[in-house]
């Protein structure tokens, strides 16, 4: 028998059933075929009984359906003045993807306030669409109570919360009162105790998190950890999720040895700008007795019509700030903090242009010169009558507490007569280095007053040649491609010229190419020299792809070298050192990234590079890393992350400094991957700037869709790790982005 | 050994929308390098193109490769990553997601700070440089077949701000 209130719009769509309940209710997929206008209730039963219109009384496989709302039950009664509806027994209520089991609900229909008592309860729901991976959270559990309040707002009391799958979940919040309200997409714990393979491992008072893996406000896990110069070490951060594109976080700290440190950082992200605010302050070290503290700015804006900004500002109270306070490399490894703000002007086809204000805080080591301002313009035009022109100009105030101080302008006119074709390039180019500088003190002997003009030209030109290969099941196309590289530039005596910014420049493939030895505009080196290379490339004929790349190159000296840098001494022989490379991807599973450098004179390496990975699937990669760099440095470097057994992954990372006989930095550590969570514990050792250790543990609990608890090694395993792939499956956007 | 000089780089488009600021370094260099192959040339409006390149990502990292024993750097990674990919006027997939990475290593030291961020302005136009053949290179490999079926209706549209 059936049972049904009128209405005339459109008939709802037949709704998706869970096929136990099919069988349970024979006429369900019967029902659930009959278009049901919305608004409108049909009710179906083995005996139905109406009295006056007032109230209707159902019993047996009873079925309710109104709009996309299923309620299944044993007994039902329907108050038809108030549509109030009581149903008892084995009772379903099925809406949307939400699904509520008990013994008892109660339901306004017109409202959706209602009540399900001692209930059992599947919520699904995509996680949020702006993510690369889109999942869904299923969210299960049983409460005392639970209360319908509205279409999409369920509160639940004495209730268990788990995304894993049920029965028998891995981890569940066992929660006096729980709110979920999947309008906001937003969940609200008060008094939870978060239970983990049935051992409780966290209360909260208080929690709020999100239900599609979206940003919300609220109190984010606390890092715990403790190292050396800190002591027991807690943050605990409270994340504050302004609006889309602002939010901010607030960070208390306390450091068992030094006291408490209070921490902000503030971020925004528009259409035309991004930044980041940040600060730390310690009113009080109580090993140093002082007040410490930072404060950074990182902003960049786009003003539009081809004019931006950049603000880069970091200050600290002292010197030793990072090495005492931090464990991370990034920032122990400073010796220079930048102060600068820069404002670029490209909004002429011809002309890019630059405003540069910038200071350092020196932590460790000499202070850089400051450019207070340095003024940039470089006038480019391309292809106009088969020539390009180009003129960059520079003016620049260097300041110095202790060394030679003063303007700089040089200015560097060029014009070239580029030829190219598909297959060939030849560019002839001739120019003049003119500079002058005007020093306000001078500590080196020379004039105050300099003036300096070079005269030189070049010829570059290079051929390319290709050819069709067969590797495997791959067809590529190899290239070869040969240049040679021609420089004359006059010899000046340079010798009086102060050294601003001027240094020699790592001899690469960069620099065989380059005109001048030294980066820089203090020396212009004499050159009468000719360079020649030859690179080959393996690039997929299907995609374009560069899979593979060699490279030679060497340079020949027809003179000696004149100009040198104070203390350099001069180069002797007349060829420079031999060049190798070879980058990419070998095989399927192996990359190789190398880089070698020969002195055939002294019969000596110089620098060499050798890196190899072998990752035949993602979360599973072992790396090799060979360092050297003559007289400077000799590294090896091993790291990896590796499927042991059942769901663990070994990570580690060894780097030793071979030449000092040194570790510099080791990380050792297991992931642990179940099906709804995933634990990391890494151990980190690290060398600061003050010859120290900065030793740290991060273990960290992350929870499919509620949360992570710890501290997260997930940054500095993708830092350090060749190859690292993030194990978790799903994403974990508000504690995915803490610093590393 | 089957070397010959490379012919004319015919692409498959002869209008290209770069999906970039038109004041940018990139864009300039791929608009000369494409009035180059004499086929194609880049445009400012979109829906004049045949083709669109959609920039889903052009990331710059500077990673510390090593410390010397006083645990200063010593040598620095420079890491440019673009990911990009292109559609027909249709919004047809003419070439899937491709991501194109370059990689410099730079040696560090303290005391020639100043001397070291020009040498890493050179690199960075050297990359970009490397990155503009690449791109090209992946450019002239595209095919377009113009039976391809239309995309479905309900394909996902472009995700909202970004995050």
């Amino acid at each position: 028998q059936t049972s049904s209130s009128a209405s005339s719009a459109a008939a709802a769509k037949p709704v998706a059933l869970p096929p136990a309940l099919l069988q349970k209710f024979p006429m369900l997929a019967a029902e659930n075929a009959i278009p049901l206008a919305p608004g409108a209730t049909r009710v179906r039963a083995e005996r139905l009984d109406g009295r006056n219109q007032f109230e209707l009384t159902a019993e047996g496989k009873v079925i309710l359906r109104r709009d996309s709302m299923f309620l299944l039950s044993d007994r039902l009664r329907l108050d038809q003045i108030s549509n109030e509806v009581t149903a008892e027994g084995n009772v379903s209520l099925l809406r949307g993807r939400d699904r509520i089991d008990g013994p008892r609900a109660q339901l306004n229909l017109d409202t959706s306030v209602g009540e399900v008592t001692k209930p059992n309860y599947v919520f699904q729901r995509d996680s949020a669409p702006f993510q690369k991976r889109s999942t869904t959270l299923t969210a299960t559990g049983e409460a005392e109570t639970l209360l319908l309040e509205g279409k999409n707002q369920y509160r639940l009391q004495d209730a268990t919360y788990t995304t894993c799958r049920a029965p028998d979940p891995d981890w569940y919040l066992k929660v006096r009162d729980l709110s979920l309200d999947y309008d906001r997409e937003r969940g609200e714990a008060h008094d939870a105790v978060l239970r983990f393979k049935n051992v409780p491992v966290m209360w909260m008072p208080w929690a709020d998190f999100p239900l599609n893996d979206s940003r919300q406000s609220g109190l984010l896990p606390p890092t715990i950890g403790s190292t050396s110069s800190t002591g027991f070490d807690i943050t605990q951060p409270y994340y504050v999720n302004l609006a889309p594109n602002y939010d901010a976080t607030l960070a208390p700290r306390w450091m068992g040895r030094r006291g408490l440190q209070l921490g902000t950082e503030f971020r925004y992200l528009t259409k035309s700008g991004t930044g980041r605010l940040s600060g730390e302050w310690l009113s009080r070290d109580q090993l140093t007795k002082e007040e410490r503290g930072l404060v950074s700015a990182r902003n960049f804006q786009d003003f539009g019509g081809g004019l931006n900004g950049s603000l880069d500002y970091t200050q600290v109270t002292d010197a030793n700030y990072f090495a005492d306070l931090s464990s991370r490399i990034t920032s122990t490894s400073q010796a220079t903090l930048n102060q600068q703000a820069i404002l670029n002007y490209g909004g002429l086809p011809w002309l890019s242009s630059s405003l540069n204000v910038q200071r350092f805080q020196t932590l460790v080591g000499e202070a850089p010169y400051d450019r207070l301002p340095q003024v940039r313009a470089d006038l480019n035009v391309p292809d106009q009558l088969g020539m390009s022109v180009r003129m960059p100009f520079e003016y620049t105030k260097f300041e110095h507490s202790a060394k030679d101080a003063g303007e700089r302008t040089t200015v560097h006119p060029q014009v070239a007569l580029p030829l190219q074709n598909s297959y060939a390039f030849f560019v002839p180019k001739a120019g003049v280095h003119l500079s002058h500088y005007d020093l306000t003190r001078r500590t080196t002997t020379g004039y105050n007053t300099l003036y300096r003009s070079v005269p030189g030209f070049s010829v570059d030109s290079g051929l390319t040649f290709e050819r069709s290969l067969k590797l495997g099941q791959s067809d590529f196309i190899q290239t070869l491609e040969p240049r040679v590289f021609y420089v004359r530039t006059a010899y000046r005596d340079q010798s009086q010229f102060p050294v601003f910014d001027t240094a020699r420049a790592d001899f690469n493939f960069s620099q065989l190419f380059s005109e001048n030895i030294y980066t820089g505009s203090d020396r212009i080196a004499d050159a009468n020299q000719m360079t020649s290379a030859v690179t080959s490339r393996f690039i997929s004929e299907q995609t374009g792809e560069e899979a593979l790349r060699l490279a030679v190159g060497q340079r020949f000296y027809f003179s000696g070298q004149e100009v040198t840098l104070p203390g350099e001494t001069r180069r002797d022989g007349r060829i420079a050192d031999w060049l190798g490379l070879m980058s990419g991807r070998v095989t399927r599973s192996i990359w190789v990234d190398s880089f070698y450098q020969y002195d055939p004179r002294e019969h000596r390496s110089e620098r060499g590079v050798l890196t190899t990975r072998y990752q035949p699937q993602a979360g599973k990669s072992a790396a090799v890393s060979y360092r050297y760099q003559r007289g400077v440095l000799r590294d090896i470097d091993f790291s990896g992350q590796w499927p042991v057994a059942g769901g663990w992954y070994a990570v580690g990372r060894y780097n030793y400094n071979l030449k000092d006989s040194q570790l510099t930095e080791a990380i050792a550590g297991f992931e642990y991957k179940a099906g709804c969570w995933v634990l990391r514990t890494v151990y980190q050792t690290l060398l600061n700037t003050k010859q120290v250790r900065n030793n740290a543990i991060y273990l960290q609990l992350e929870l499919n869709g509620l949360a992570s608890v710890g501290s997260s090694p997930v940054q500095l395993l993708r830092r350090s790790v060749g190859g690292y792939t993030d194990i978790t499956s799903t994403g974990d956007p508000v504690f995915g982005t803490s610093a590393e | 050994c089957g070397f010959h000089l490379r012919g004319p780089q015919a692409m498959a488009f002869k209008t290209i929308h770069l999906g970039m600021s038109e004041y940018s370094d990139l864009a300039n260099d791929l608009r000369r390098q494409l009035r180059t192959t004499g086929t194609t040339e880049a445009v400012s409006t979109a829906s004049d193109a045949e083709v669109r390149m959609i920039v889903v990502a052009d990331n710059r990292e500077k990673n510390i490769l090593s410390l010397s024993s006083g645990g200063t750097v010593r040598e620095f990674q420079l890491k440019r990553q673009f990911r990009f990919r292109v559609l027909d006027k249709a919004g047809r997939e003419v070439m899937s997601l491709a991501e194109i990475a370059v990689t410099r290593d730079i040696t560090y030291n303290d005391n020639i700070a100043l001397a070291k961020e020009q040498e890493e302005l050179i690199l960075q136009r050297d990359m970009q440089a490397d990155l503009v053949q690449q791109i090209m290179r992946r450019l002239a490999a595209i095919r377009i077949d113009p039976n391809a079926p239309a995309p479905a209706a309900s394909a996902p549209t472009a995700a909202p701000a970004a995050r």
